[in-house]
């Protein structure tokens, strides 16, 4: 075969035994390649693919400690480290089908197993090297999310190079699918389907159903699918969808996890699960695969101290409601999960606050001295370098506040981090939420559930029964816009039929002035001013 | 630990250890190939064991999670030239150095051919025949590749001297697996097995045994729907 063009190639090798290293990179000299460089272990290969660019990089699945050779190959596309014309080809000695199958997700160019000899590097090569020089005006095209462009060169593809077809024809549905061309690719599916069974084309097929929301039709299908084809980790994300856009969220977590416990280390997934679980009102196993994704993130772009802080909060949330065994397990959690935080975060301001909140937390008792003192120096402390706080620990020092009934401090701290992130109106709007309900989430859960019982009542004119309802929901949710508001109102529709009562009047008042702490632009201030209007004119 | 990710970890152990006697053996050959071509070829025989080791060790965890209703393939439109070329390539020394010419025919000149298959299991399947195939054909392997009646069919001859009586009927009575014979047929029950999980609506693969009547080499066929 010819390689006489390979000396002008570079190319990478990642292990972290040496002695594979240099059995490789023989290989390769002897093939006619001449610049051959090594790396052991993730950090050094980083920094070797930022200060050139490899047209091949064969690299290991085991590292040894630190990322993995698949941790590499994401953060090198995020970071766009890895050209579109270069080849990622992972090797591996792992026969574990859960690691196979979670590599397999990272779609490198392709696989090595270990040992492999020359003849066999050779062929693969010599593979390799053709599949790039035909693929690549496709993989341009698709990483410029050119569709029409994808569409024509995958057609061609499948026409003139059957080695490729299966993947030419993937993109080519993918494209129809982006430019909308939905029943296109729905013919082009049933055409493949026809002549036989493809497993990835039945599941195209169950997609297109989703966007063309018929989400029964392809929860039924999906299923299917899995029965056949239990590995097709695509099918379990949109079954996850079509179970999720029709409420059926205990189902949907079981499906999450099957798709887990095949391909673990998947991030995304987990972090999914984490939700669903905590909609289920699951915390455990919300915590539990916090906790998987804590681990699977060390040393990767994923990890952050927000997550850390996340996976803290959440085991405090879930501690307000589960059993003594447990919540000894959560507290040793806590513990550990703060510690490996300042191990990681040793130097970030975020952390020491968030640790010191956590503490002050722990002692809550407002008529120690101690205690008071130490919140007075949190509350100065907070607003030390406020640009560098992040969202998690300014929420988590709200709150802490909150709970420790200082809610004129709280106000002020939801106040001003309001500015610092006025640009994330994300984290105002949890900000503000805080602000309104400073309560756990599954209380707030219940609060809403009594609101909306009570909306319906008050919409079949059944004004004392919601009145009921909503005062339940105040008691659980003492500051919340929507719920006070509607108990006023209620009553006040009540009093037009029962005829004015002072004492109720002197208790709407008494409870809307809670909600002074409504800014102008809040969307219940229209609805707060008439209605306090309407009761002082009362 | 569950008994799946035991023997997943201690296939992967023997697999590593494997590798290394593999790359040692290698290094050895090197040394002996000018000096001592018999010893040279003494220890390719003994890399042919230690792959035989490493296709036990595979088979035993497939068989586990076969049992355990665990072990699902990935199927894809794949070349079937690649499979059989992925399958042989690692052979291409020992086969020269045996002087055993290995060829590789289609049907129709049609060496495009793509199936929809598991390609790492049958690239696996077709490494476990041609290990044993070594051991036993004089000068020859010979692949012919073609699609019959919707089938596609991938047969591998040897010139040997065939595969004995028990072997042929053994697909038929797995029953009858022993270890008096000394080859115990696991091999071409687990091949059998993998064929199998290929199915195309009613139909399922299947491998058969036969003998060559002219030359009585062994002939190995695989049927995938």
């Amino acid at each position: 075969m010819d390689f006489s063009d390979l000396k002008h190639k570079k190319v990478l090798v990642i292990d972290d035994f040496a002695n594979v290293r240099k059995s490789i990179k023989t290989m390769l000299l002897d093939m006619g390649f001449q610049t051959v460089n090594e790396a052991g272990d993730g950090n050094s290969a980083t920094k070797l693919m930022r200060e050139a660019k490899y047209d091949l990089v064969l690299c290991d699945f085991n590292l040894g400690k630190g990322r993995d050779g698949m941790r590499l190959l994401e953060e090198w596309r995020r970071l766009k480290l890895l050209a579109q014309e270069a080849i990622f080809v992972l090797i591996t000695g792992e026969t574990a089908r859960d690691i196979v199958i979670s590599a397999l997700e990272f779609q490198p160019d392709d696989y090595l197993a270990k040992p492999f000899t020359l003849e066999v590097l050779s062929i693969r090569m010599m593979r390799w090297l053709e599949r790039r020089k035909i693929l690549l005006p496709l993989l341009v095209s698709l990483d410029q999310k050119d569709w029409p462009a994808v569409a024509r060169i995958s057609r061609q593809v499948n026409d003139q190079h059957p080695r490729y077809r299966s993947a030419a024809q993937k993109h080519f549905v993918e494209a129809l699918i982006q430019q909308n061309q939905l029943t296109e690719a729905e013919n082009f599916l049933y055409g493949l389907l026809g002549k036989r069974y493809q497993c990835w084309a039945q599941t195209s097929l169950h997609r297109i159903e989703l966007l063309q929301q018929k989400h029964a039709s392809a929860e039924q299908g999906l299923k299917a699918v899995l029965v056949r084809d239990p590995n097709e980790m695509i099918a379990y994300d949109y079954l996850v969808d079509a179970l999720q856009e029709q409420d059926k969220d205990e189902e949907a977590q079981f499906w999450l996890e099957e798709a887990i416990s095949r391909a673990p280390r998947n991030i995304g997934r987990q972090q999914q699960l984490v939700q669903a679980a905590q909609k289920n009102l699951n915390y455990q196993r919300a915590n539990q695969a916090q906790r998987d994704v804590l681990n699977l993130a060390t040393d990767t772009m994923h990890e952050s101290l927000g997550r850390f802080q996340t996976y803290i909060k959440d085991l405090q949330h879930e501690a307000r409601s589960c059993d003594e065994v447990r919540k000894k397990e959560i507290q040793k959690e806590i513990t550990s999960a703060s510690k490996r935080m300042i191990d990681s975060y040793a130097s970030d301001h975020n952390a020491r606050l968030f640790n010191k909140a956590l503490q002050v937390q722990k002692s809550n008792d407002s008529s120690d001295a101690r205690f008071v003192r130490s919140l007075n120096e949190l509350f100065s402390q907070s607003f030390d370098s406020i640009e560098e706080l992040i969202p998690e620990t300014a929420v988590f020092l709200a709150e802490t506040f909150y709970q420790a009934e200082r809610f004129d401090d709280g106000d002020e701290m939801v106040r001003r981090f309001n500015l610092r992130f006025k640009h994330q109106p994300q984290v105002v709007r949890v900000l503000n939420a805080l602000q309104a309900e400073p309560i756990p989430l599954s209380v707030r859960k219940e609060a809403k559930e009594l609101n909306s019982q009570g909306i319906d009542l008050y919409r079949r004119h059944q004004y004392s029964e919601s009145i009921q309802l909503f005062e339940r929901a105040i008691t659980l949710s003492p500051r919340h816009p929507g719920i006070i508001l509607n108990f006023v109102q209620s009553h006040l529709v009540q009093m037009k039929i029962d005829g004015k009562n002072r004492t109720v009047i002197g208790m709407c008042l008494d409870t809307i002035k809670r909600l002074s702490y409504l800014s102008e632009d809040h969307y219940q201030y229209q609805r707060y001013q008439k209605l306090l209007a309407n009761l002082e004119k009362l | 630990m569950d008994i799946q990710t035991i023997m997943a970890a201690t296939v992967h152990d023997v697999k590593n250890s494997l590798g290394l006697i593999d790359s040692q053996l290698n290094d050895v050959i090197k040394r002996l190939h000018g000096s001592d071509p018999g010893s040279a070829q003494e220890i390719r025989l003994i890399q042919l064991e230690c792959n035989r080791i490493n296709n036990g060790m595979v088979h035993m965890l497939g068989f586990y999670k076969l049992d355990q209703g665990t072990f699902s393939p990935n199927f894809s439109d794949v070349m079937v030239a690649d499979v059989v070329i992925d399958a042989t390539s690692r052979y291409t020394e020992m086969l020269v150095s045996l002087g055993v010419s290995l060829s590789i025919r289609f049907a129709d000149g049609d060496d495009e051919c793509v199936w929809y298959l598991d390609a790492n299991l049958i690239e696996g399947l077709l490494g476990n025949i041609v290990t044993n195939s070594i051991r036993y054909t004089k000068s020859q392997l010979i692949f012919d590749i073609g699609v019959i009646d919707g089938w596609l069919n991938i047969r591998m001859t040897d010139d040997g001297g065939g595969f004995p009586n028990a072997m042929l009927t053994l697909l038929d009575q797995p029953e009858q697996l022993s270890f008096q014979s000394g080859a115990t047929g696991l091999g071409l029950y687990f091949c059998q097995e993998i064929a199998k999980l290929h199915t195309n609506e009613e139909r399922k693969g299947f491998i058969n045994l036969s003998n060559d009547e002219q030359t009585g080499g062994a002939i190995f066929n695989l049927w995938l729907p």
